[in-house]
């Protein structure tokens, strides 16, 4: 007698259906997988041995693992775990592999719902661990499919047993998808901290990058790095190659092996800006190091809160920079640094070079600087030295003895930029001329894409400067003199990278290989712009966009709560509105002609089913058999489809519906 | 706290009841495992900021928002359901009672929903049609009617991270006959004015066939040759008269020999008898103080009779 179908009632409660069991294992395995390179052989061992007993259990026949195994297993793995950690370990891998054991042997004693749920949250703090070792988009992507099986296990728990895995899989998506708005106001407006709330332990990754010292062959092994030193947007052209020097440490001090930095003076240089100002904002990679490498010469700059210039242009964060750093500079790249006057102890400090070494090269300058008496006829006169004498540019020079710049001014005349920076400023001391080595990076490579110049550990360079009083400190760069035919393969292949000059040509000429590059490069910078990037900094100049210029904790809380609160308002709407009754698209056909007929006069009545209405207009509209038999045949056809769940085309219903439209 | 959260009907809603997003009807509250999904994320945001790892601000980020996300969900699954009882069929005491709900889901899947009540088992369903039947089983204990004790439907889906539920009460009822006590049936008198033929004659002519002997019938219709010739192996058969008619029985309230105090044990004995004359095929009369039915027979005579046991003396109180 029931019209209504019987469902077969489950039982509820804390009861764990086997279905769930792949999706644990899919949600230990994503969680845990990116995690094994960096992880000891003994504990990836236990962890897939502990999988597969899971595995082999879940096959015959689930139970939980007796304590009798579980706690040895437990005991031992984590008595190793605290002498790895004692020995090898730093916190955070130690903690990383608890967790990965924790996870894994949760497998084995699932009792109900409830472990699942413990799981999950494991698998989510697992996910969140990933980003110690990297943060880049790929891994943001990876991640986000995690998050979606991990989310979509959970959801299986409560779905539709007779749902299919993917059905699950897209809903979850859906969910996530539906948290994206709310998650990205989080993200903009959650008042954000700049130090750590407890002792980091940094890893003290193998540094690449300028040192603060040059020695000959240091900077030629950064050469080899194809690290990312940092990446400038120009809000503006780019200028040519030649201007774009990136100040880095100044070297003033030389003790005949190594150039160090000696000055310290936190004071800016006067500064004369000549010339169109460039625009740009720079992202340095973390080094670890105070040198804010901005192009020759700044004159302000926002983004850093405590930053200053040294005596020697030099521009300083007072912390070393140990995450990814957004900066705005405006620089002169024609420029006059210190003019004029030379205070005394710099004059001093730009003069001193080691006594008793490198006579030669000392007696040389003296008879050069005979011949030329000022420093600018000094420093040509030098430059053509190095371009007319056999000097060769290569990465790998021979060693050179106690009286080093004698060694290679005379002998081997085989080096790298440090070697000629070296010998350049060492001649012009000797001649009387002050004069210091200055380390940065030289050039860069254009992204046609996105006209995102990187600045390559490659692309590190030395070169010289030297003083008038007319100019002020004037760069040279005896590198660049060396021809090219005396210049080494592989350093001409570094250099051939896209300088700005060759750009439009270059995304023309590149290669499929190296255009997928170029995209690939813009859009991890921009990940890294907006994604990584957001910090303190960028949040408060987020704000003032806003209105709210410099804003306190309370003030960035008020405003975090209202947009959230907004947010969630928006959410509600959107989730919990009520969909409009969709029609069945006979129906709606129907209900198309009938309101055609009343626009001609023809009543219809809303409770009127298709064939009383048929019948009707027969008795009342005997004059119009045309309109009559089309409205039948229309009819029929809606009421095949929408009673009889008939498979009647659209395109017949239509035709139907144009037949009696035509009707006179 | 129970208070606030208590539906604030005070009687049962004769109608279906649609679940709307009033006050006092939808009730939403973070579950155990949103308690731990909560800390786990806290956790989770403390590191993030300590190591500022900006991706794990991400991540956060997008789960907070999936737990907000989600509790809406779980709201909806409830939002717009409408509820009803069906009439449900008599039970006799220390049965069990079926309520049948009908579920209108307003053209949505509702997944993972849990019905309840005081005493019966909770029923977890997952709705795909447009309406559907949820058996609710309770036991019958006291005769009289069984009114359905007030609702309680739940969802946690999607992510069982929040329990939403509403306390729908509906006038369901099913009737509850007194438990039945099975005692000979007493005498049937002739019915005197159909020729004045002696009792029993006139039935045995309309024989009209064998069931099997219950310890209410008279030991002079059983078919003693039959049992003589399977030696008593087989139970005792009763001849069935289709003359039956002629006779009539009438069961009263002083015919049953308890105790004059107890009258639960007398209605449970006039229920044994009306459910054996009802076998038997004879016409019954019942006889309680107060109320009289006269003889026949037939299922609505049956339930009418047992009706009336099931509800005596039971309005009054």
């Amino acid at each position: 007698m029931n019209i209504f179908p019987q469902l077969k009632p489950v039982t509820a409660g804390d009861y764990l259906p086997h279905a769930e069991f792949p999706w644990l294992l899919a949600v230990v395995l994503v969680t845990i997988l990116p995690h094994f390179p960096h992880l000891p052989y003994w504990i990836i061992t236990v962890t897939l041995a502990t999988l597969l007993y899971f595995f082999l259990r879940w096959q015959r026949g689930y139970h939980a693992v007796s304590a009798w195994i579980k706690v040895p297993v437990v005991i031992g793995v984590a008595a190793a775990i605290a002498i790895e950690l004692s020995y090898n370990f730093q916190f955070n891998q130690a903690s990383i592999a608890a967790l990965i054991f924790c996870i894994s042997i949760k497998l084995l004693e699932l009792k109900g719902r409830r472990d699942v749920m413990v799981i999950v949250a494991l698998g989510y703090f697992l996910l969140l661990t990933h980003y110690f070792y990297a943060q880049d988009f790929l891994t943001g992507l990876w991640l986000f499919a995690s998050a979606l099986v991990v989310t979509a296990a959970l959801l299986h728990l409560y779905d539709d047993p007779a749902n299919p895995a993917l059905k699950t899989l897209k809903t979850a998506f859906f969910l996530l998808l539906q948290a994206i708005p709310l998650a990205l106001v989080l993200y903009l407006l959650f008042p954000r901290i700049d130090h750590p709330l407890w002792g980091v332990h940094k890893p003290q990754s193998s540094q690449t990058g300028l040192s603060g010292t040059m020695r000959p062959g240091q900077i030629s092994k950064l050469v080899e790095s194809n690290e990312i030193a940092f990446r400038v947007q120009f809000f503006g052209p780019i200028p040519p190659r030649r201007q774009l020097y990136w100040r880095g440490p100044v070297l003033s001090q030389y003790d005949g092996q190594n150039w160090t930095v000696n000055d310290y003076q936190p004071q800016a240089p006067p500064i004369e800006a000549r010339g169109e100002p460039v625009r740009y904002s720079l992202t340095l990679e973390p080094h670890h190091r105070l040198w804010l490498l901005p192009l020759e010469m700044p004159t302000s700059f926002t983004g850093v809160a405590n930053a200053y210039f040294i005596r020697s242009g030099v521009l300083q964060s007072q912390y070393p920079i140990t995450s990814r750093t957004r900066l705005e500079f405006v620089s002169y790249p024609e420029y006059r640094l210190d003019r004029g006057e030379l205070p005394r102890i710099s004059r001093y400090i730009n003069l001193q070079l080691p006594a008793g070494r490198n006579p030669r090269a000392q007696e040389f300058a003296r008879r050069l600087w005979a011949e030329n008496p000022t420093p600018e006829q000094m420093s040509a006169r030098l430059l053509r030295f190095f371009r007319e004498e056999p000097f060769y540019y290569t990465l790998d020079p021979p060693l050179l003895g106690a009286n080093a710049m004698d060694d290679f001014i005379f002998n081997s005349r085989q080096g790298f930029c440090e070697h000629y920076a070296s010998a350049f400023v060492v001649l012009m001391r000797a001649a009387g001329v002050p004069a210091r080595a200055v380390t940065g990076y030289l050039g860069g490579e254009v992204n046609p894409v996105d006209q995102v110049l990187t600045v390559r550990q490659s692309a590190a360079h030395a070169w010289a400067e030297f003083w008038t009083a007319e100019n002020g400190w004037t760069r040279v760069d005896p590198t660049a003199v060396i021809p090219p035919e005396r210049t080494s393969r592989e350093i001409l292949n570094q250099q051939t990278g896209n300088s700005p000059e060759f750009m439009d040509i270059a995304l023309n000429a590149a290669t499929w290989l190296q255009k997928t590059r170029y995209y690939w490069e813009a859009l991890n910078n921009s990940w890294n712009q907006w994604v990584l990037g957001y910090t303190p900094e960028r949040q408060r100049e987020f704000f003032s966009r806003f209105g709210l210029s410099n804003p306190d904790l309370k003030k960035i809380s008020l405003f975090f709560a209202a947009g959230v609160t907004l947010c969630l308002i928006l959410l509600a709407f959107f989730i919990l509105r009520k969909r409009r009754q969709s029609l069945e698209p006979a129906w709606a056909i129907w209900l198309a002609a009938c309101k055609k007929l009343n626009r001609q006069g023809i009543e219809t009545e809303p409770w009127e089913t298709p064939f009383a209405l048929v019948k009707r207009l027969k008795t009342t509209y005997p004059e119009r058999p045309e309109l009559n038999t089309a409205l039948s045949h229309l009819a029929r056809l809606v009421c095949a489809v929408r009673y009889e769940n008939a498979p009647v085309p659209m395109r017949l219903l239509k035709k139907a519906r144009t037949r009696l439209e035509r009707c006179p | 706290m129970p208070g606030l959260f208590r539906n604030r009907a005070t009687r049962p809603y004769p109608g279906p009841i649609r679940l709307e997003r009033h006050f006092f009807a939808l009730y939403i509250l973070p579950t155990r495992a949103g308690l731990l999904y909560a800390l786990t994320l806290f956790a989770m945001l403390l590191t993030a900021i300590n190591y500022t790892l900006a991706l794990g601000h991400a991540l956060v980020f997008l789960l907070t928002s999936l737990a907000f996300v989600a509790m809406l969900h779980t709201h909806k699954n409830l939002v717009g359901l409408t509820l009803g009882v069906q009439e449900s069929s008599p039970v006799f005491a220390g049965e069990i009672a079926r309520f049948q709900l009908w579920v209108e889901t307003g053209d949505k899947t509702r997944p993972s929903l849990r019905f309840s009540c005081a005493g019966a088992e909770t029923q977890l369903l997952h709705l795909n049609d447009k309406t559907a039947i949820v058996p609710l089983a309770l036991p019958a204990i006291k005769r009289g009617w069984l009114s359905l004790p007030r609702l309680k439907v739940e969802t946690c889906h999607p992510l069982g991270l929040f329990n939403a539920w509403s306390s729908p009460w509906l006038a369901g009822r099913c009737l509850v006959y007194p438990r039945p006590v099975f005692s000979p049936l007493p005498q049937a008198l002739a019915i005197a004015d159909k020729g004045g033929s002696g009792r029993g004659e006139a039935g045995e002519e309309d024989f009209s066939g064998f069931r099997e002997r219950q310890p209410a019938d008279s030991m002079r219709h059983v078919a003693w040759k039959a049992a003589a010739r399977n030696d008593g192996e087989k139970p005792l058969l009763i001849k069935l008269f289709s003359g039956g008619a002629l006779e009539e029985l009438w069961l009263t309230w002083e015919g049953t020999e308890a105790p004059a105090n107890d009258t639960e044990t007398r209605l449970s004995i006039l229920t044994g008898w009306v459910i054996n004359a009802e076998q038997s095929g004879m016409d019954y009369g019942l006889i309680l103080p107060g109320l009289s039915f006269s003889p026949t027979r037939g299922l609505p005579h049956f339930h009418r009779c047992l009706a009336a046991l099931a509800l005596y003396m039971e309005q009054a109180a």
